[in-house]
């Protein structure tokens, strides 16, 4: 198989000096990419799909760069979509190691983006399946009945403790609504609203037709503004 | 425009996606109409609500942890309980693939099993929708068939992630069979279904 040679040694052998390390070259003694800084800095400006091309000739370090700019995005939406922390970052990793194992099957004639959700909403929703029912979550209900008459925390934007305490439990409550939308909903909306994607990479994570994907974002939204009325209602008018 | 109207257009009104023409009337109905007003400020607080959230951390050593699994050849998600056959194969094949010698064997293996000199290694994953039921045979097979005709058929032992399935539901698949030049080989795959009584349906890809 020539991946093998592209990938590096499995042994865990150091890159060659003066060149770029392999994916997987390295022991897990290492604990950054040996590129200089001059190399880290131009791989940072290169847009995803360059990045991908690299990763397929063997760039660690543009793999590293593309971890690092989706960490953050991927792990959200995974934990947006299955409200687990700890299990997102684990599905998280196996959507990179995904990215790593197939990425000779990525074609630049899509976007990075699209593909990689595509792979990070499709594991979400296998986790989904497998857990026949979330343990330590709290129901919608107790958590807006725990925000109790501390009406107005919403418009409350002074920093602070109880600023903070009060953003928590926002999050909480918009967690629950989330999670108690149909995966079908709830993909739409965590695409949309969290990850800012447009209808068009919507439609392309998705598969789906734009109508469709028009008609699940307007359900999902009309849904949660029912569900988290008790604290829309609080807010200031506009 | 009446009320029931206009608020068909909010969700679209916030994604910026309507009509110079609908944004216009829409506007001219909010202008005239508390009731409306109102809701649209709803909609736009669970869209503030939405955007707001924090990015999730994915923790310390996140990329560590994943250049440890390239370097070990990991590539199965981690599952519970439960695996399914295709992670199950994608393990085995995954480990074989980083290591040359086992890769040869395997791929030895499944071409004496499957009686055909097709290549068999990753394929790209497969996103598709439930277009039918039908009754399946009674043990899980998935038919493999490349452009000519069926490669083969392979006896799986029980998929052991059944999921249930409704007409329209979206679901992901990735095989492990492509033919001589590397592309997907066409197939089905028939999977336990748990709802509406359908024992199991057959799905078509």
């Amino acid at each position: 198989m020539g991946e093998n040679a592209k990938a590096g040694s499995p042994t865990g052998k150091s890159a060659e000096p003066g060149r770029p390390s392999r994916v997987g070259a390295g022991g897990p003694e290492n604990t950054r990419p040996p590129e200089s800084e001059g190399v880290e800095l131009s791989i940072a400006k290169l847009p995803d799909e360059d990045l991908m091309e690299r990763i397929v000739d063997g760039s660690e370090a543009a793999f590293a760069q593309l971890v690092r700019r989706y960490q953050g995005k991927v792990t959200n939406l995974v934990h947006r979509f299955i409200y687990d922390r700890d299990r997102a970052a684990e599905i998280a990793q196996e959507v990179f190691l995904r990215v790593f194992m197939h990425r000779k099957r990525y074609r630049r004639s899509g976007k990075f983006s699209t593909w990689i959700y595509t792979i990070a909403v499709n594991l979400a929703k296998n986790e989904i399946r497998r857990k026949s029912r979330l343990k330590g979550v709290m129901s919608l209900d107790s958590l807006l009945e725990a925000t109790g008459d501390s009406g107005g925390f919403l418009a409350d934007k002074r920093p602070g403790p109880v600023h903070t305490a009060h953003q928590h439990q926002v999050e909480e409550i918009v967690m629950a609504a989330i999670h108690k939308l149909q995966p079908k909903y709830r993909e739409v909306i965590l695409l949309r609203d969290v990850q800012q994607l447009t209808y068009e990479e919507i439609e392309q994570v998705l598969n789906i037709p734009g109508g469709t994907v028009r008609s699940r974002i307007n359900r999902a939204r009309n849904a949660l503004k029912d569900m988290l009325e008790p604290i829309l209602g609080r807010r200031p008018a506009r | 425009m009446k009320c029931s109207q206009a608020r068909r257009l909010f969700s679209a009104y916030l994604d910026q996606d309507l009509t110079f023409e609908e944004e216009s009337r829409l506007r001219a109905h909010l202008e005239s109409c508390t009731d409306c007003t109102e809701e649209m400020a709803r909609l736009e607080g669970v869209q503030s609500l939405l955007q707001g959230l924090p990015e999730t951390d994915p923790g310390p050593g996140f990329y560590e942890s994943i250049r440890r699994r390239v370097a070990a050849g990991e590539a199965a998600e981690p599952v519970p309980d439960g695996r399914s056959w295709v992670d199950q194969v994608r393990e085995l094949w995954s480990t074989a693939w980083l290591r040359p010698a086992a890769g040869a064997a395997f791929g030895l293996v499944v071409g004496v099993l499957i009686g055909t000199n097709g290549f068999l290694g990753p394929g790209p994953a497969i996103t598709g929708e439930v277009e039918s039921f039908a009754e399946a045979p009674a043990e899980p097979t998935v038919d493999l068939m490349a452009s000519g005709g069926p490669l083969a058929d392979i006896e799986l032992p029980a998929i052991s992630d059944s999921v249930a399935l409704d007409d329209g539901d979206e679901f992901i698949l990735e095989p492990y069979a492509t033919d001589g030049q590397g592309n997907l080989a066409p197939y089905r795959r028939t999977v336990n279904n748990e709802k509406n009584g359908q024992a199991r349906p057959y799905i078509t890809f």
